[in-house]
């Protein structure tokens, strides 16, 4: 109880202001009561109102994999390690102990003809390591992938790298700085010493061994977009890398560049080729 | 008397300030009379941590299969990190190299690496010599594992790197620190050109003949061009030098010129060290500039001239083996 101040009409006006002042005050509470009450209640007045979506003109982004099934042949029989095949062209009896090679610099174009370039795309694909993943890809359609196969001219001088690019993978020309696109290995009764061995490389012209891939998705359309998981599915025929033929009694070690390093990785990424779109 | 125990205790204050051992940057210097550094690897900053962790690498035997050969057992300080007076090495099993040890100097400014400039990046330069089957004979992988098997490497690591992680890049970044110190320019060459002191008479001659005969491969400051010559004193030779790298024919019997500081140390000479001595070295010339005797004593004293005595003997850079069996 707020004590009223004892006092005659000397202190009439004193009383009024008091008064005014204290009147104010319980205004002001009240005020601020209703205030506060109308800040918090408001947007759930307005949230419970409207149940469509905000328009949201953030840009999306989705992943893409693209799996590499290895065959042997037009007929395209399954490629197998440790396994004797015969070269349908020249004919040789041969068993691999080895692939590897690298796909890099993944472009993905629209039917627009705009593009997206993959950041740091650099992989290394084997027989048993035959998936990649593409991720933040803009979510869109896409009727072409673009790629290298090798390793870019720039990434094979800037030093050390890491990742796929590692000198420790067994793709790095130690005595000539630069990386090995292709490799492959194996043993063959028609090679000289049984065994056959082609590591093609090389990045200066005019022994660049470095192929870019154009591929068309044969009129269809990949399409990107979050919470999808679309997978394209491509095959690389190895027997094309002896495509002419390269017959393994003329040559069955390749360890440095030359003009058949070009040759052969021109044949090799000739027979990479689009095979069908799992949406 | 209390005002100046106060400015005493500012100063002590700022001076422990600045002595903090964080790993700092741009500690080391390189000599600005020289030309541009070549050596391109922003993410690789000079540090002294990091130097002294390539150093003990550069001297680690257990780098090699057989833990015997470090890279210091064919570039040995005393020889201007050459080799010990052999035309090519024995790596592991006594297995005889291809081509003579070159000298590891002022590899900053060098444009490529090796006799025939095969490698490009001083990064990647020391796998060579690691993986190499008659040299250390290691795949880069097991090497990295003789490194992290050994745990006295760690406070290294983490000194170096305030990270304990083994890997190719710590590894290589900090060799190639190690290699990036080794700066050779206090020879008594780099003495005169920079005013200090002056040649005698007959250095003074043989510089002058230097300068017209030599200079052209043997460019001044660095004493190389960095360029692939060919200076035709081989006979019957069967290394193809930098065609092997190129496959152009152009390139063929062409090498690395070498840097001819402290070159009286590095003997023998040429890519296949087929030159035992300078005189032979000197002799050959002579033939093919067609000098006189006298002239051949006088570039004998300019060479001497640019041995580095601080560099072969700078105790920054000498073998050490710093851990415990």
């Amino acid at each position: 109880m707020i004590p009223e101040p004892r006092s005659n009409d000397g202190t009439f006006i004193c009383i009024l202001k008091y008064k005014i002042m204290k009147n104010t005050i319980i205004w002001l509470s009240r005020a601020t009561r209703w205030a506060a009450l109308t800040l918090i209640a408001l947007p759930l007045f307005f949230t419970s109102c409207t149940e469509e979506e905000k328009p949201d003109n953030s840009p999306k982004y989705g992943n893409l994999t693209i799996e590499i099934d290895h065959v042997w042949g037009m007929d395209q029989k399954p490629f197998l390690l440790n396994t004797a095949m015969v070269h349908p062209m020249s004919g040789d009896t041969m068993t691999f102990s080895l692939i590897k090679y690298y796909l890099s610099n993944f472009e993905l174009i629209k039917a627009d003809g705009s593009s997206f370039k993959v950041p740091n795309s650099y992989f290394l694909v084997s027989e048993t390591d035959n998936k990649i993943e593409l991720k933040n890809i803009p979510m869109g359609d896409y009727t072409a992938v673009n790629f290298l196969v090798g390793v870019d001219s720039a990434a094979n001088n800037s030093g050390l790298q890491q990742g796929a690019l590692n000198p420790s993978n067994g793709m790095f020309w130690s005595w000539s700085t630069g990386y090995i696109f292709v490799r492959v290995e194996g043993t063959s009764p028609q090679a000289a010493n049984n065994t056959f061995l082609f590591h093609l490389g090389g990045y200066m012209p005019p022994f660049s061994a470095i192929q870019k891939k154009n591929m068309l998705l044969g009129g269809n359309s990949i399409s990107v977009k979050p919470d999808a998981a679309p997978v394209l599915h491509i095959r690389t025929n190895v027997a094309k890398l002896w495509h002419g033929p390269v017959k393994l009694a003329d040559v069955s070690v390749v360890h440095s560049i030359s003009n058949l390093s070009v040759s052969m990785s021109a044949n090799f990424r000739d027979g990479i080729t689009f095979d069908h779109i799992h949406q | 008397m209390w005002g100046r125990t106060k400015i005493l205790v500012l100063v002590l204050f700022f001076h422990l300030g600045s002595c903090q051992k964080n790993p700092t940057s741009a500690e080391f210097k390189f000599p600005n009379d020289f030309p541009n550094v070549e050596y391109k690897n922003p993410n690789n900053e000079l540090t002294p941590e990091k130097i002294y962790l390539g150093r003990v690498l550069f001297y680690d035997p257990n780098l090699s299969s057989t833990r015997t050969i470090s890279c210091g057992s064919c570039h040995a300080q005393v020889h201007g990190f050459a080799d010990h007076n052999l035309p090519k090495s024995f790596g592991v099993h006594n297995r005889l190299g291809k081509r003579n040890s070159p000298s590891i100097q002022n590899l900053a400014w060098n444009k490529s690496f090796m006799w025939d400039g095969g490698i490009t990046h001083l990064d990647v330069m020391p796998i060579a010599p690691i993986t190499d089957v008659n040299e250390m004979d290691l795949p880069l992988g097991l090497a990295i594992e003789r490194i992290k098997e050994n745990k006295q490497y760690q406070p290294l690591f983490q000194k170096a790197y305030n990270d304990t992680t083994i890997n190719e890049k710590t590894v290589l970044f900090a060799l190639s620190q190690f290699m990036l110190s080794l700066v050779s320019d206090q020879s008594k060459y780099d003495d005169v050109r920079r005013g200090k002191s002056n040649f005698n008479k007959l250095e003074k001659q043989g510089y002058t003949l230097f300068q017209s005969n030599c200079s052209k491969c043997h460019s001044e400051p660095l004493l190389t061009n960095n360029h692939f010559e060919y200076n035709g004193l081989a006979v019957n030779d069967t290394d193809v030098g930098r065609f092997r790298i190129t496959q152009l024919q152009k390139d063929t019997h062409h090498f690395k010129v070498p840097s001819l500081r402290n070159v009286a140390l590095t003997y023998p000479y040429m890519h296949d060290g087929s030159f035992s001595n300078l005189d032979q070295v000197l002799n050959a010339y002579k033939l093919k500039f067609q000098l006189q005797n006298q002239d051949v004593d006088a570039l004998r004293a300019f060479l001497h001239t640019l041995t580095d005595h601080k560099f072969i003997s700078n105790l920054n850079h000498g073998e050490i083996h710093p851990f415990n069996p």
